[in-house]
């Protein structure tokens, strides 16, 4: 007999027993707080019917305390598949301002978990949808806040959309910072905010404001975007994490404007080697490298240069390079 | 109101507009995707403000211009807040006796679970709006209102119902169930819908010369002209590009394309071209191009290719297919689905736009486009009509212009007829006839000025009758007529000679290829 | 003499994969009166086999085969799993695993490089295994071929692969398909999982799968090819990066030090959840959705999720549990409703449980073009990829390709992967199952 396969069983069944253990002392109302919430880690999902029950007494009792009610409805998750019951009052009560911010937190993360496989609130999305605005509004938790602003966000809403533009256009009415407003109105290149992006990207609040913008200036094939990127790739006072993005952009837009730039910080002895190491990764990566690859002048500086680097870094990512890429120098 | 107009102002217009009675016009102008107001504005504002004018109508009422603007967001719009718009929109739909619930019934498929909630008591989105609503409602509440001419719908209902299309809430049941109940005990007509014509049409004679030289690069890098790959063949060509995110348009359209191609290449037609042509130049390079329609079932080879402008000639040819897209910056910010079909001689012959692609149409019409070309015969009479046509220059060649020589002839000449009352009505309907017909005629030219100056000209000479003006007015009025009607028939052949020249061009450039 | 040993019967290098699965071989001589020949592993660092003689002999570390004087004699090997300490002998490089082939006096005559190629778990890959798949993933996505990946998996699709019994064939295709993918660039790549009950220090790293910074968006080492990673996203802007906040219900959660925190279900909870394909089905949400959410970013919503390359690691342990799931209970049989369900074929005319796409003899979507509803209205991507090493599932999968994904009743079946933690177990061919 195999007895890894034994053994395999045995953790289940004896899983199975423990689990039934902590399950009964998450239900009880005698124990501590703390006790049984130690119980609920291992209680898994609540899956029999007369679980189910009692863990559903347990989330809407409000005498309850919150910590334990935002426990057992998470370990309802599973209910949610099929009870229409079940996800309707969970709609309702993410879109309820009254309900505790603790509770409205793990709501939240089992209604969206069920996004992934409920029926019942595929059907109830428009509800969804609506409750996440409302969190919008009335959480005082910043934390569900931006988790309803970025679930809005992941799926183009137009709401959450306005409300973060006027954010980056009025910093005081901002519910998120810059830098993630950009991020998440990203999610839809066909938003307002590649409209201001070239403007942020001159004037930012900070250097990861200024990143998101000129990273995000990468759909946008209008020259001055590309010049914008050039110059603040060939500034050598600037961030090196900066240079590296805005070359990762020009790789997209203008592959043989970034080669002719690459060449020379490549071959620059006073360049941040970081940045250097970067660079060499991104043209491995690069479809369209012929301006490099073919360029036997520079492959041989190129060669010479990595040799001679201290860095070991360099050296290890410039052999990636040239075993991929240089086939035809060899 | 152009792309700097506020958007409060245009929704100060459009609530206007509604409260109007003359206010369609200005609506009816929102439903063009090209127009300037659209330009350099986010998906989501495109939406609102087409959206916002759309539900319009159903307080003004929904005309026949505006209908297939409405039924094209039904049939593969993915906006909840268009496809709620344009369900309330068929509300003010007056026709009694036919109605297009399948395209009702196509939406309640494609919304899905992706429906949203949405509110049209005001322009501005809201976090708790009034009057919520949601797609699928609209949708279910224009079929009862629709009653018994929805009864073609009842069986799709019945199993929408039951949640066999996809899972259903139980408000949303209870809504089919109310539907289906109002459509059996509805006692009204009930009639079935819908060869709807798509409200673009291109002109007559619309012809590809002026895109000839435009330089384009094709899938696999190649450059090449216009003309090196549309001059001479039959072609159909496509719309599209890759970063769309509307699966029911560019995606569903090039997989359309792949499917006329196959049966293209079975009812041995493989050498009629194929294009699809980018709306995104700058971002779909080759290399993006060629994965993404390859990934959708396309051959690539000499008869098919993908292609982008260069040079920033996109809107030359945006122009003169007259794209409805319209872009925020470089990039698209909405459009639609479009697809033409140009004969070996250079002329757009038909196309098929806004509403899904149905290859079996597209490729029905590319047969009878081949069978016409492959006619002998039809050479003869393209020569024919090229001599006939110099005869008319100087001869009544049509009814048309039976009724301008006659009109023409017969008003100038009214003068010396003015004793006989009843004659001037028969006269008076040869000169509608005749101003109808070339209303129509100049209008698919976009050309009205002459229109006017006759019409002008017309009113003087019969209200210089009517009301009694000395007699050297309808001297002046037959005059003018009759010179302005000659202008009009030399104008007229002018553009036809230009077409046959242009014909000849073609045939001489493909004969050399 | 001239000895060439052929795996998976075939003198393509290509074909040099196996998995636990029993894999035809045949050994060829010139010798014209025959040769007795030993053969067995010759290299102890790499992967390991074992050999069989035919499929009823029982399995052995080593084969004493007689080349008859046609030249030529048949033998199966497999990837070697000890199946008392469940201790597996996979590869860690390309064609490491090395069989050897000597005549009586110990002379070498042959030796042939294969590797033992199976899906492991990621926070335990070695740097070079790391690379070599991170390296494949972002070639993949320069060369235009991830995009399309991304747009099977949209919130339009959804109905057609969630909320009903494929949705977990549905995701084993998907898999395979980029798994094909990636091995086109590079065939020592498989996918490998993110176990995610566990902590995983190595995944959550600049040099893998990223930290997030304080904004949550993801950050690599400069070393790191993630770093050229490009979403391209139907209508998503192409310089977005990965976006992948920790999710804080309420204390701080690091995914280097303990499992995916909203997932309740450790994974003998999720074995346990029931003998019967419905009951072990309720996984979709928990692990699998939990998974998805302990996240805000791509990951945590369907349209988005496939964006973020931790996806493809989240489902392969999603898929590895259903394996392990199926060998635990001997579930490979699609005849038995108790496998799955939905044996046959869908109402064509019907989404949901009882739809097409949802039955064992239903093609799936979108390998098979479908773009008429009730499947979703576009259906890219081309057809499933083909392998070098075998020819199932082909172009256009079946539902039921999907479940004897070993080839447990069938060797014809086996789709060509397998975990490092589930070994191949067949009660239809005879004696393989025998211990070593």
């Amino acid at each position: 007999m195999d007895s890894y396969k034994d053994s395999v069983k045995r953790s289940i069944k004896e899983n199975r027993d423990n689990t039934q253990k902590a399950i009964k002392d998450f239900f009880d109302r005698k124990k501590t707080e703390e006790v049984r919430l130690n119980a609920f880690k291992v209680c898994g999902t609540f899956n029999r019917e007369n679980e189910i029950q009692t863990a559903l007494e347990i989330a809407n009792d409000k005498g309850e305390k919150i910590s334990i009610r935002a426990a057992a409805m998470m370990g309802l998750v599973n209910y949610a598949k099929n009870s229409e019951s079940f996800v309707e009052d969970l709609i309702q009560k993410l879109g309820n301002a009254e309900t505790p911010e603790m509770l409205k937190s793990a709501i939240l993360s089992v209604l969206q978990a069920s996004t992934f496989g409920s029926a019942p609130l595929s059907s109830r999305m428009p509800s969804y949808n609506q409750a996440l605005r409302s969190v919008l509004e009335t959480s005082n938790s910043e934390e569900t806040r931006l988790r309803a602003a970025e679930y809005l966000a992941l799926k183009k809403d137009e709401y959450v959309q306005r409300k973060l533009m006027d954010g980056l256009s009025n910093p005081e009415k901002g519910m998120v910072p810059p830098e993630v407003a950009i991020q998440l109105l990203s999610y839809d290149l066909h938003s307002e905010v590649y409209l201001v992006l070239r403007k942020i990207a001159a004037n930012p609040p900070n250097l990861r404001t200024k990143k998101e913008a000129l990273r995000n200036l990468t759909h946008d094939t209008n020259p001055e975007s590309i010049g914008l990127l050039l110059k603040t790739f060939n500034d050598k006072a600037e961030n090196e994490e900066v240079r590296h993005l805005c070359a990762v952009g020009l790789q997209s837009l203008d592959p043989k404007l970034l080669q002719e730039s690459v060449k020379n910080a490549l071959l620059d002895k006073s360049e941040n080697v970081e940045l250097q190491v970067a660079l060499l990764n991104t043209l491995n990566y690069s479809a369209n490298t012929t301006l490099t690859d073919e360029d036997l002048g520079f492959q041989r500086k190129l060669q010479n240069f990595a040799n001679a680097s201290k860095s070991e870094k360099l050296k290890k990512t410039y052999q990636q390079y040239a075993d991929t890429k240089l086939k035809n120098f060899k | 109101m152009n792309r700097n107009t506020p958007e409060e102002d245009i929704a100060g217009e459009i609530d206007r507009a509604k409260a109007s009675k003359t206010g369609r016009d200005f609506l009816l102008k929102l439903l063009d995707k090209s127009q300037e107001i659209y330009a350099g504005r986010a998906s989501y504002q495109v939406d609102r403000i087409r959206g916002y004018a759309i539900a319009s109508f159903e307080v003004v009422g929904l005309s026949e211009l505006a209908l297939p603007h409405v039924l094209e967001e039904l049939d593969n719009g993915h906006s909840p807040y268009l496809i709620a718009a344009s369900a309330k929109a068929l509300r003010g739909w007056r026709s009694k006796d036919i109605f297009p619930s399948n395209f009702l019934i196509k939406a309640l498929t494609n919304i899905g679970h992706k429906d949203d909630c949405t509110s049209f008591e005001s322009y501005w989105p809201n976090a708790k709006p009034s009057g919520v609503t949601t797609a699928t409602r609209e949708i279910l509440l224009t079929l009862q209102w629709m009653g018994g001419r929805a009864k073609d719908s009842l069986v799709f209902l019945k199993r929408f119902r039951n949640g066999e299309i996809y899972s259903i809430s139980s408000e949303n049941r209870q809504l089919v169930q109310e539907t289906i109940d109002k459509i059996y005990h509805s006692n009204s007509f009930t009639g079935s819908c819908c060869q709807v014509v798509s409200s673009k049409q291109l002109p007559k004679y619309l012809t590809i010369k002026s895109l000839m030289e435009i330089k384009l690069q094709d899938q696999e890098g190649d450059i090449l002209r216009f003309k090196d790959f549309f001059a001479g063949h039959l072609t159909v060509v496509v719309f599209f590009y890759t970063r769309c995110d509307n699966p029911n348009r560019c995606s569903l359209t090039i997989s359309k394309l792949a499917q006329i191609q196959t049966s293209l290449s079975n009812k041995g037609l493989s050498r009629v071209r194929l294009a699809a042509i980018t709306y995104d130049p700058s971002y779909d390079i080759n290399t993006r191009l060629k994965e993404y329609t390859l990934n959708r079932g396309l051959i690539h080879n000499d008869n098919c290719k993908v292609l982008r402008t260069l040079e920033h000639r996109q809107n030359q040819i945006a122009d003169f297919f007259n794209l409805q897209v319209n872009y925020r910056d470089t990039v698209v910010n909405h459009h639609s689905i479009e697809l033409f079909i140009i004969n070996s001689n250079g002329y757009v012959i038909q196309s098929f736009t806004q509403f899904e692609i149905n290859s079996e149409d597209v490729v029905n019409a590319i047969e009878k486009c081949h069978l016409n070309f492959s006619n002998r015969s039809n050479y003869i009479s393209h020569f024919a009509n090229g001599a006939i046509s110099y005869l008319m220059l100087l001869f009544p060649k049509c009814p048309l212009c039976w009724a301008t020589y006659m009109s023409a002839l017969g008003l100038s000449g009214v003068s010396w007829l003015n004793y006989d009352p009843n004659l001037i009505w028969v006269l008076s309907a040869f000169a509608a006839i005749n101003m109808a017909l070339i209303f129509f005629r100049l209008r698919s030219q976009k050309s009205y000025a002459l229109f006017f100056i006759l019409l002008a000209s017309y009113l003087l000479l019969i209200g210089s009758i009517v009301f009694g003006l000395p007699v050297m007015w309808r001297y002046i009025a037959s005059g003018l007529i009759a010179i302005f009607t000659f202008w009009y028939i030399l104008a007229v052949q002018t553009v036809w000679l230009e077409e046959q020249w242009d014909k000849l061009k073609l045939r001489l450039l493909n004969y050399r290829t | 003499m001239s000895l060439e040993i052929l795996i998976n019967n075939s003198s393509d290098g290509k074909s040099d994969y196996v998995t636990w699965t029993p894999t035809p071989c045949k050994i060829t001589s010139s010798e014209p009166n025959g040769v007795n020949v030993q053969l067995s592993n010759s290299s102890t660092n790499g992967g390991q086999v074992v050999f069989f003689k035919d499929l009823q002999s029982q399995q052995s570390n080593g084969l004493q085969l007689v080349i008859p004087a046609t030249g030529e004699a048949n033998f199966f090997i497999a990837g070697k799993f000890d199946k008392q300490t469940g201790q597996s002998y996979a590869s860690k490089n390309d064609k490491d695993c090395v069989i050897s082939a000597r005549d009586a006096s110990n002379t070498l005559l042959s030796e042939k490089s294969l590797m033992v190629r199976v899906r492991k778990n990621a926070n335990e890959l070695s740097a070079q295994e790391r690379d070599r798949f991170l390296s494949a993933m972002v070639r993949l996505n320069q060369m235009g071929k991830y995009v399309e990946l991304q747009n099977m998996h949209l919130s339009s699709s959804s109905e057609e692969i969630h909320e009903r019994s494929c949705f977990l064939p549905w995701h084993r295709a998907f898999l395979l398909d980029i798994e094909r993918r990636l091995q086109k660039i590079d065939p020592s790549v498989t996918v490998p999982y993110w176990k995610f009950d566990e902590s995983a220090n190595n995944i959550f790293d600049g040099d893998f799968m990223g930290e997030p910074d304080s904004s949550g968006l993801v950050e690599f080492t400069n070393t790191n090819p993630m770093i050229n990673w490009k979403l391209q996203l139907f209508g998503s802007g192409n310089g977005t990066r990965i976006r992948r906040r920790n999710l804080s219900n309420n204390v701080p959660w690091d995914p280097r030090l303990t499992g995916a925190i909203a997932v309740n279900n450790s994974e003998q909870q999720t074995l346990g959840l029931g003998s019967i394909f419905s009951q072990f089905s309720t996984m979709e949400i928990d692990p699998h959705g939990m998974a998805h959410v302990s996240f805000t970013g791509q990951i945590s919503n369907i349209g988005t999720s496939p964006a973020d390359p931790l996806f493809f690691m989240l489902h392969c342990n999603v898929d590895r549990l259903w394996a392990k799931w199926q060998w635990v209970n001997n579930h490979f049989d699609e005849l038995n409703n108790n496998t799955y369900p939905n044996i046959g074929n869908g109402n064509p005319s019907r989404g949901g449980e009882n739809g097409i796409g949802n039955f064992t003899k239903d093609t799936m979507w979108p390998w098979n073009g479908v773009n008429v509803r009730p499947r979703p209205s576009t259906a890219p991507g081309g057809g499933m990829p083909n392998s070098a090493v075998i020819s199932k599932p082909g172009k256009t999968p079946q539902v039921g390709n999907m479940l004897d994904f070993h080839g447990a009743n069938s060797l014809t079946n086996n789709l060509g992967f397998a975990y490092d933690d589930v070994p191949f177990e067949s009660t239809n061919i005879i004696n393989v199952i025998a211990s070593v």
